[in-house]
């Protein structure tokens, strides 16, 4: 793998030579940012413009002003790094670092969900092929990956952020809002759970009524109004956490891998009412250090009481563990909502910006202004990425589950269980990966027009702001860190590659 | 076993469940309580509220937001590079100085701040007394020693090498200390002498000088800065300054200039610069800046004058074009958008929950003729000037983003400001409002130009709204007997052609500030930006007669001068002043539209909550 990655290495370096050259060749020539001081009147305009041109170096011909400028990025390589100056005078590196701190908070998050909930997506309706969920998944994601981002974020101002504000301040449920929602709910169940009529009958007629009655109960106690996550809740969801891991890494043939889990989920239960206190105003570094806790208990308990099941038993209790954590967060998170929203003046969903200004609270408070702020722009950038991943998931799906070694896997006598998330699923994964890795490339250097509409002064805003002036230093800036992020992630994506798959590995 | 092992512990967990389940009811009230205790302490609205959090209307703790495009960059907006609007915005009144111009781009002097006087008219001889109880934030007096370093930064007086130049003498290649935005006005000034401490400082004149009153002006590149952070930086003190500039000290002065061109460029990597480099001397001082989210003005307990009414200004970066829904959502009190039939229709559906102040920004859209190229002919321009539909472009184009749109009469005083009417009427400019085509086709014919003649007009692309100007003005003039060509230039192209002088007619917009130091360089035969040839006695008359005239009264009659020579000239018409607007919640009072350069902060001070 070494000589491997050296060589990438190298070739990679080259070819991000040759790019900044042209890059910096075009941008340099794309026009002179000393253009917009000529309609001024401004007394002072012989200095700007002299000013600027000091800054940019403007009275240098192109290609050597490439490589004074390239003898300063070349720093970076020994940690002596002179990016140049913008043309108002004031470093790249101090900009770009900003910029690219807010990228990467906007983006990490609707990476992870993108991802998640896309492969998932992607593999149910791979699994339920021309079923009336596969269609409107299809529907759904062709249709979300061509509207443009600029008109979903102006809606979800309106709808999702300004009505939504004010409907939580005085929250109330018309009824057809709940039968509607019921009905939505048990035709995704049915969708899912699939098989003959009866059953997808008993899935839809099931999940519509506990989603109504749910929506019922939120309505009669005003839930919206002081929302949390109820001891009954709380012990509902733990169950339902537990269920579900042992049903994703082992199955229910073996009764030990759910007696573990559900030990896990009883563990979070007992902390839920025990952790109270400790986490009336915690911070980062406890929350976190509870969460690798909790894992680590998660770990022992599926190892203690694994037995022959151990590995799945400790994947499993670890996901549980993971999940009660999660329910324990959003249960205190939702306790602070009321007091938070207070604060905001009822804005809870932010239209605009990373934070409120000057916002000062406890963790809860502070946690849910992030939240409240990255709300929308997530939803921007996942419903898009979401449609590609949920397609390319599925096409890749439906190759390897019509392969021959599935075909074997199952004349094996393997549990269907065993054959989508062991046999199959991983094989599909692989060009998941290169896609994934891309992507996180691109993302990187920024979600342009969803950092403009949302005001967050990321890579993407960063990128567009020089480019108007035109200014090369700060164009150059963001190049080389999203070419090297681009780079990196392709062999990130050739490394996971062999991970994926032995043959690669070996070869 | 193993079953029998499990199903133990499962019981023996959820006992234990259900014991700290009977103990979950209390520690559940206990958990809301908190929250309501904290809730309550947020409506208080101690110095930790939020923003958006609005307190008590009209007391103390209360917070009023303003949405603004551009981030600030440079606490000094007197340098060259800091000198811009982004960065006056947040200054405006955090450094105040002897004079300001107001929302109608009209001279005020700011008596708060200190008084000055003309004490003589030959030489001019002008006579500045600070306040007595003028102190910067960190409660250094303001004095002797900021007013020289300002004029020190501002008169283009100490070369690099330094040489010291004399008033007026501009050496051939100047390459002046500090980086000065602007060196008008006090480059013709004698050196002040004071000691350190002085509160008062006399400047005189070597040449009379039109803008005297703006010379230490709270404007883009003004602004008084504190000497004794500038000094300290420079391993000295303001006595020591004060000795430095006396004696033309270069080793001094040289680590002075150096701090004051970029000791106030601001990094976004190490945020807001310690507060004790960033002193104010203004009703707000700057207390947070979150680089590319915001920045937050808190009231400054030195203050001498009027107390803002407001105690913290949150200016939030939020484009254009995202601000009507920021207003909307509640997360903006005051915004300055794009006013265009989009903007303007959203902020009409917000109703009366908003008002907006719409009106005429002080930058003037022109057509001008270049008699050195398509237009050495007078009687042609006198064809062009009485076929333009300038009032039709103005209520086709203009008056669907500012319902109060009207044609601009004049090139030198905009309608907002006082003695428009006087200088719109007197201009000349008002008998070409509507198409006169045959008038037009007499004077063509006059001309002895053969029917057809190319006309190539520049303008800035894209801009749909100048593209659809010159298609009204090819509509008219065409049948005039003019063949109109639109030749819309990219920045750079439209740049290089217009300050070469390579068009038959250029219609963009100039940016005022009021002020008249400028304007020469607009008209003036010789002037830098005259790049259409135009050279009439009269005009140069006047100018060089309003750049030493000191005194006020005599200024617009000058102006009006100019204008009806360029009208007489066929030389250039103006056409609408670009339309502004600012929008607020209703429940604030006092934001009005500026129409300078400077933005709404101008008068954040007076910005309060009422209701």
């Amino acid at each position: 793998m070494a000589p491997f990655i050296i060589r990438r290495l190298f070739i990679s370096f080259f070819v991000l030579l040759g790019a900044t050259f042209i890059v910096y060749v075009l941008v340099a020539s794309a026009g002179d940012p000393r253009n917009a001081l000529l309609e001024s009147t401004d007394p002072g305009k012989a200095n700007k413009i002299a000013a600027m041109t000091r800054n940019l170096s403007l009275d240098v011909p192109i290609i050597p002003r490439y490589f004074a400028w390239l003898g300063g990025a070349l720093g970076c390589l020994i940690g002596k790094c002179d990016l140049g100056n913008t043309a108002s005078g004031a470093p790249v590196s101090g900009g770009l670092a900003v910029a690219m701190g807010s990228t990467l908070r906007l983006v990490v998050f609707a990476l992870v969900i993108a991802i998640v909930v896309g492969v998932s997506i992607g593999m149910i309706t791979a699994l339920r092929q021309y079923s009336g969920l596969d269609y409107s998944v299809t529907f759904l994601a062709f249709l979300f990956f061509s509207l443009p981002v600029f008109w979903i974020a102006v809606l979800m101002k309106q709808f999702l952020a300004i009505k939504f504000n004010d409907w939580l301040k005085a929250p109330s449920i018309p009824p057809w809002v709940i039968v509607v929602t019921a009905v939505v709910a048990g035709l995704i169940a049915a969708g899912v759970v699939g098989g003959d009529r009866r059953r997808r009958l008993a899935a839809f007629g099931g999940a519509s009524v506990a989603v109504a009655l749910l929506m019922i109960y939120f309505a009669v106690t005003d839930w919206f109004a002081e929302p949390r996550i109820g001891p009954v809740a709380m012990i509902a969801m733990s169950a339902i956490t537990a269920v579900a891991a042992t049903a994703l890494f082992a199955g229910f043939r073996s009764r030990i891998v759910l007696y573990a889990t559900l030990v896990t989920a009883v563990v979070g239960v007992i902390c839920y009412f025990a952790l109270d206190s400790i986490l009336a105003d915690p911070t980062t570094l406890l929350v976190v250090g509870l969460l690798v806790l909790a894992l680590i208990v998660g770990a022992g308990i599926g190892a203690a009481m694994g037995g022959l099941y151990r590995s799945q038993a400790v994947k499993a209790c670890m996901l549980t563990a993971f999940g009660c954590g999660g329910l324990i967060f959003a249960s205190q998170l939702l306790a602070a909502l009321p007091a938070y929203s207070a604060k905001v003046n009822g804005v809870v969903v932010a239209t605009i910006g990373a934070t409120t200004p000057n916002f000062s609270g406890n963790f809860w408070e502070t946690t849910l202004d992030q939240l409240g702020h990255l709300l929308l722009p997530t939803i921007a950038i996942v419903l898009i990425s979401i449609a590609a991943y949920t397609r390319y998931t599925r096409s890749s799906m439906l190759e390897v589950m019509n392969a021959d070694y599935i075909r074997t896997a199952r004349a094996k006598g393997l549990t269907e269980r065993t054959v989508v998330v062991r046999h199959g699923f991983r094989n599909a994964l692989i060009p998941i990966t290169t896609i994934v890795a891309l992507d996180v490339g691109g993302l990187i250097g920024g979600a342009i027009i969803t950092e403009t509409v949302f005001g967050w002064s990321g890579m993407g805003k960063y990128f567009n702001d020089a480019l108007k002036i035109p200014d090369p230093n700060a164009v150059m800036g963001f190049f080389l860190v999203t070419g090297t992020a681009i780079v990196l992630f392709n062999m990130i994506a050739d490394i996971t590659y062999g991970f994926l798959d032995p043959r690669i590995r070996l070869s | 076993m193993n079953r029998t092992r499990a199903v133990g512990l499962t019981a023996l967990a959820a006992a234990a469940a259900l014991v700290l389940a009977a103990c979950g009811g209390s520690s559940d009230t206990s958990s809301s309580t908190t929250a309501a205790t904290s809730a309550s302490s947020a409506g208080g609205g101690g110095g930790g509220a939020a923003s958006v959090g609005s307190g008590t209307p009209g007391t103390s703790g209360d917070t009023i937001t303003y949405a603004q495009e551009q981030e600030w960059y440079d606490y000094n907006p007197s340098s060259t590079s800091g000198s811009a609007t982004a960065n006056q915005v947040v200054v405006n009144q955090v450094l105040r100085g002897f004079s300001y111009v107001d929302n109608n781009a009209v001279l005020q002097r700011d008596t708060e701040f200190g008084t000055f006087e003309k004490t003589s008219d030959n030489p001019l001889t002008v006579k500045y007394t600070f306040d007595d109880k003028a102190v910067w934030s960190d409660g250094t007096p303001i004095g002797c020693a900021d007013f020289l370093l300002s004029w020190a930064a501002n008169s283009g007086r100490y070369n690099k090498d330094g040489t010291v130049n004399q008033p007026n003498a501009t050496p051939a290649n100047p390459s002046y200390m500090f980086d000065a935005a602007s060196t008008a006005g006090l480059s013709q000034t004698q050196k002040p002498t004071c000691a350190d401490g002085d509160k008062s400082v006399t400047l005189v004149y070597d040449t009379p000088f039109v803008d005297w009153q703006a010379a230490l002006l709270t404007s883009v590149g003004g602004n008084l800065l504190p000497a004794h952070v500038a000094a300290k930086a420079a391993g000295t003190d303001t006595a020591g300054f004060v000795k430095a500039v006396e004696t033309d000290d270069a080793a001094t002065m040289t680590k002075i200039a150096d701090f004051w061109n970029s000791g106030w460029t601001l990094d976004k990597a190490k945020g807001l610069p310690d507060a004790s480099v960033i002193p104010s001397a203004g009703p707000y001082y700057v207390a947070a800046w979150d680089p590319g989210q915001s920045v937050t003005l808190k009231k400054n307990d030195k203050w001498w004058g009027t107390p803002a009414k407001t105690d913290t200004i949150v200016i939030r970066y939020i484009s254009q074009d995202q601000q009507v829904s920021a207003l909307q959502s509640g997360e903006v009190d005051v915004i300055e958008p794009q006013p265009n039939p989009d903007t303007n229709s959203a902020l009409a559906a917000l109703g009366d929950s908003v008002k907006a102040d719409f009106g005429a920004l002080y930058t003037w859209e022109h057509l001008d003729l270049s008699v050195k190229n398509g237009f050495a002919n007078e009687k042609l321009r006198e064809a062009m000037f009485k076929c333009a539909p300038r009032q039709q472009i103005v209520d086709n184009l203009i008056v669907p983003s500012n319902p109060d749109a009207q044609l601009l009469n004049s090139l030198n005083t905009m309608n907002f400001q006082p003695g428009y009417e006087a200088a719109a009427a007197a201009s000349g400019f008002g008998a070409y409002a509507e198409p006169d085509i045959e008038g037009a086709k007499a004077a063509y014919a006059a001309s002895g130009e053969a029917p057809g003649k190319a006309i190539r007009i520049i303008h800035v692309d894209p801009n749909p709204r100048r593209t659809n100007e010159v298609a009204l003005i090819k509509a008219n003039c065409d049948q005039a007997g003019f063949n109109i060509q639109d030749v819309p230039l990219a920045t750079g192209p439209y740049g290089a052609a217009r300050s070469a002088g390579d068009y038959d007619a250029a219609l963009f917009a100039w940016a005022g500030s009021g002020l008249n130091g400028a304007t020469p360089t607009l008209y003036l035969s010789t002037g830098g930006s005259n790049t259409a040839g135009w050279n009439d006695p009269d005009i140069d008359a006047a100018l060089n007669q309003l750049s030493v005239s000191t005194n006020p009264d005599e200024v617009p009659a000058l102006l009006t001068k100019v204008d009806q020579a360029m009208a007489k000239n066929f030389y250039s018409y103006p056409i609408f002043a670009f339309p502004g607007v600012v929008a607020y919640k209703n429940n604030i009072d006092g934001p009005v539209l500026n129409t300078t350069q400077t933005q709404a902060t101008w008068n954040m001070q007076d910005w309060v909550r009422t209701g």
